[in-house]
């Protein structure tokens, strides 16, 4: 078997990442770089530094195997139909699809500078199911929050004054309660 | 940390619609979030994006010194969003779709009147009952808007139908009146020998279908052809009973509980072109459950058209079940139903604006 492509990505603070096309391109953005054939002595990613771009790529490694291993499982499937031993290989493929979502709440176990480090990346990388995540599990922060610990988890400035607030208030009284 | 515009989309986007108080709460965060949330771009995105809207609640008739329909927050959006205090003597409830409730009064000195009301803006439309000179038996409403996705079409033109018998022979024809013409169309008669039930309708593709005598029956009302059909049930429903509700392929379907279990059939094409009852699902209702008393009773009560959700009534509470993923919530609290009609909206404050005070 043929070893895997690699390429190699620079983060905006020089350190530089060996990782398999499969994973890599899982970024849009850096597909399109490769297809461009930008890929000589390195792809720059100018605006992700090396501490959010190894959590990127972990979470892109992790995928991208699981893709791999979901495509041959179900190619072992199809040619062992016969044989009566695909429901082992389905529920081989049930598996990993728990493990994915169980590594993915983990993954965004995070505090709030490191998820919005994620989220903002995966926004420039064009990482569509990690942004997803990342999105999400702010959405699940905000639930059940009132506006003050939303502000304050996030770090966004208030910028109503007090009577545009109490006028907000005052209109969707039920909302508050 | 400073939230760029376009995170915060896609961020505000994920907010869940069964919790509409949460989005309240987020445009009281800031001003780009406040643009954001009263955006009817964005929140026509956001209703796209969650494609099935929430149940609010559901509506359903009690009859006490005399007929009264009532509306019921579901447990899940109890105090998430402000629930109309709706609890009507001499009406009763027909059913709900696409955002509105249909109604019916039974007011005295006062004609039958139809009233298609807004359960979130609280704005209600009366419609006149059409002139059978027996009696009308069934009726239905529904959006009228030409390729409506029916995620926000509260406020737009309508149908409501009527079947209804005008002669002693019970001859049934059907009725069709459009909010936009203000006017009645009527269908040719079938003979019905038989009586509908008192539950929602079943809108399919193009046509309505009506639970009639316990199910052994359905009656097919067709938007194409403007006519009228009767469909018989498969055997097995002739003792059991059963409900219309819709199947998993988005067409017609039948349900029916036997000893705790739910059996789910759907009426498909045949390889003559024949449509024929096929079997479906068996769906053991007290293993999904394990919190219902054995030999309490089980009832379907009721269905949802979009999700493929049925309701089920048992001695410990409302619960919905979602046949394909074998799914069951808790919707309401336990008691005595014979069929409700669950109201489901989304709630953003773009359809929440102009909200009357309850009636």
């Amino acid at each position: 078997m043929a070893s895997p492509a690699m390429v190699t990505l620079i983060s905006s603070d020089d350190a530089r990442f060996e990782v398999t096309e499969a994973a890599a391109t899982m970024s849009q953005t850096i597909r399109h770089m490769i297809e461009d054939g930008c890929t000589d002595g390195g792809i720059p990613l100018p605006n992700v530094p090396a501490r959010t771009l190894a959590k990127v790529l972990e979470y892109c490694n992790k995928h991208a195997a699981a893709t791999a291993a979901e495509s041959s499982a179900a190619g072992g499937a199809a040619a062992g139909s016969d044989s009566g031993s695909s429901s082992s290989a389905d529920s081989a493929g049930k598996d990993d699809g728990v493990d994915l979502a169980s590594f993915d709440k983990a993954f965004v176990e995070v505090d709030t500078d490191t998820l919005y480090d994620l989220l903002l990346a995966a926004n420039y990388l064009d990482v569509k199911t990690l942004l997803d995540l990342c999105c999400q599990k702010v959405a699940d922060m905000i639930r059940g929050k009132t506006p003050e610990q939303i502000r304050q988890t996030f770090g966004i400035k208030n910028d109503f004054s007090p009577e545009e607030e109490e006028k907000i208030r005052k209109e969707n009284q039920w909302a508050f309660e | 940390m400073d939230l760029i515009d376009d995170a915060a989309t896609e961020i505000l986007l994920r907010l869940p619609p069964d919790d509409p108080a949460c989005l309240v709460r987020a445009s009281l965060v800031c001003k780009a979030w406040r643009e954001l949330l009263s955006d009817p771009a964005f929140l026509r995105r956001y209703r796209a994006f969650h494609g099935a809207p929430p149940l609010l609640g559901f509506l359903r008739n009690i009859y006490d010194d005399g007929p009264c329909a009532r509306f019921v927050a579901a447990a899940a959006s109890a105090s998430r969003f402000p629930a109309p205090a709706f609890d009507r003597p001499n009406w009763w409830v027909v059913e709900c779709r696409h955002g509105r409730a249909l109604l019916q009064t039974f007011e005295q000195d006062a004609p039958a009147r139809l009233v298609v009301w807004n359960p979130i803006t609280g704005d209600q439309q009366h419609v006149p009952v059409p002139g059978y000179p027996y009696f009308y038996r069934a009726a239905a409403v529904l959006c009228a808007a030409d390729g409506c996705d029916h995620l926000d079409c509260h406020g737009g033109p309508f149908l409501v139908v009527v079947i209804g018998a005008y002669d002693e022979e019970d001859l049934t024809c059907a009725s069709v009146y459009s909010s936009e013409t203000s006017a009645w169309t009527t269908s040719s008669a079938i003979q019905l020998y038989a009586y509908i039930e008192e539950r929602p309708s079943l809108l399919a593709r193009d046509a309505l279908y009506f639970s009639v005598q316990q199910g052994e029956r359905i009656l097919k009302y067709d938007f194409v052809g403007q006519g009228l059909q009767v469909i018989d049930a498969p055997d097995m429903f002739v003792q059991t009973g059963a409900i219309v509700v819709a199947a998993e392929d988005g067409g017609l379907g039948l349900a029916s509980l036997k000893d705790g279990n739910l059996h789910l059939w759907s009426w498909q094409a045949g390889p003559h072109g024949v449509a024929e009852w096929v079997q479906g699902r068996v769906i053991k209702l007290r293993m999904l459950m394990p919190t219902i008393k054995p030999l309490t009773s089980i009832d379907v009560i009721g269905f949802r058209e979009d999700t493929y959700t049925i309701y089920i009534s048992t001695d410990v509470g409302i619960f919905a079940v979602m046949p394909k993923s074998g799914q069951v919530n808790k919707v309401g609290e336990r008691g005595s139903y014979y069929a409700i009609a669950p109201y489901t909206s989304f709630y953003t404050p773009d359809l929440a604006k102009g909200r009357l005070p309850p009636p």
